[in-house]
């Protein structure tokens, strides 16, 4: 009896404690199960960082070449650390995910950095050989300094992410 | 890969929510895999086979 007993009280307690895997589809803003308390959970030093560089090298990208050093290089580093902490947030949700939807969530995250990367180096392309600047004019791309901020970056790997996680979920579908 | 998850599943009338929740694995995964679109790794066929009280091969069947 004490050992059946103890059986229940194992399995009530493991009932109780276990939790359900992470679901990715509570990431993807146009899906039904989005959840803001997962996104920020999840990505709060990815909406830090991308505020700062939003606010400092797109918004007031002109007015930051007049402050002083120090205080460029510490928004940078502030920047960076936020997106490192993002890592390590990304990181640990992944690990709590299941095989399938860990799976689906790397061959995305794989995808977004691939094609963030190739759409950066397009874009350079294009800007340097000027076609840019001939389509939407000067002022804009001087202004922004093309996709080199954080922001951009924060922007192009989330929207790939997206439609990479949305076309390996078919896969499985 | 074929398998018989479906049948032993129906067998215990048990929903496709039930046994993932059985085996810490999402809803979706229990689909992928009765489908046949997903094979499981070594320890989650593992985990079924002892769910249900079964060897590995006799659960799962190779094309």
């Amino acid at each position: 009896v004490g050992r059946l007993w103890n059986q229940d009280f194992i399995f009530m307690a493991k009932e109780s404690f276990m939790s359900k895997p992470n679901n990715p589809d509570e990431l993807i803003l146009i899906d039904r199960q989005f959840s803001w308390r997962t996104a920020w959970k999840v990505c709060r030093w990815w909406f830090i960082a991308f505020i700062i560089s939003m606010l400092c090298d797109v918004l007031f990208a002109n007015e930051k070449k007049q402050w002083i050093l120090e205080w460029r290089v510490t928004i940078v580093a502030v920047e960076f650390l936020a997106l490192l902490f993002f890592m390590r947030d990304v990181a640990r949700w992944i690990r709590g995910t299941d095989e399938l939807q860990r799976r689906i969530t790397l061959a995305a995250l794989l995808f977004a950095v691939s094609a963030s990367f190739f759409f950066f180096l397009f874009w350079l392309r294009l800007e340097r050989e000027g076609f840019l600047n001939a389509i939407f004019g000067a002022p804009i791309w001087n202004h922004t300094r093309g996709i080199s901020s954080v922001a951009h970056a924060c922007a192009l790997l989330s929207t790939f992410y997206g439609i990479g996680y949305l076309i390996f979920k078919r896969r499985y579908k | 890969m074929k398998n018989k998850l479906r049948e032993l599943r129906a067998a215990k009338d048990w929903s496709q929510s039930d046994l993932a929740d059985k085996l810490d694995v999402s809803r979706q995964t229990i689909n992928a895999i009765e489908t046949g679109k997903y094979d499981p790794s070594l320890p989650l066929a593992f985990k079924i086979a002892r769910l249900f009280k079964q060897k590995i091969e006799d659960i799962f069947e190779a094309d």
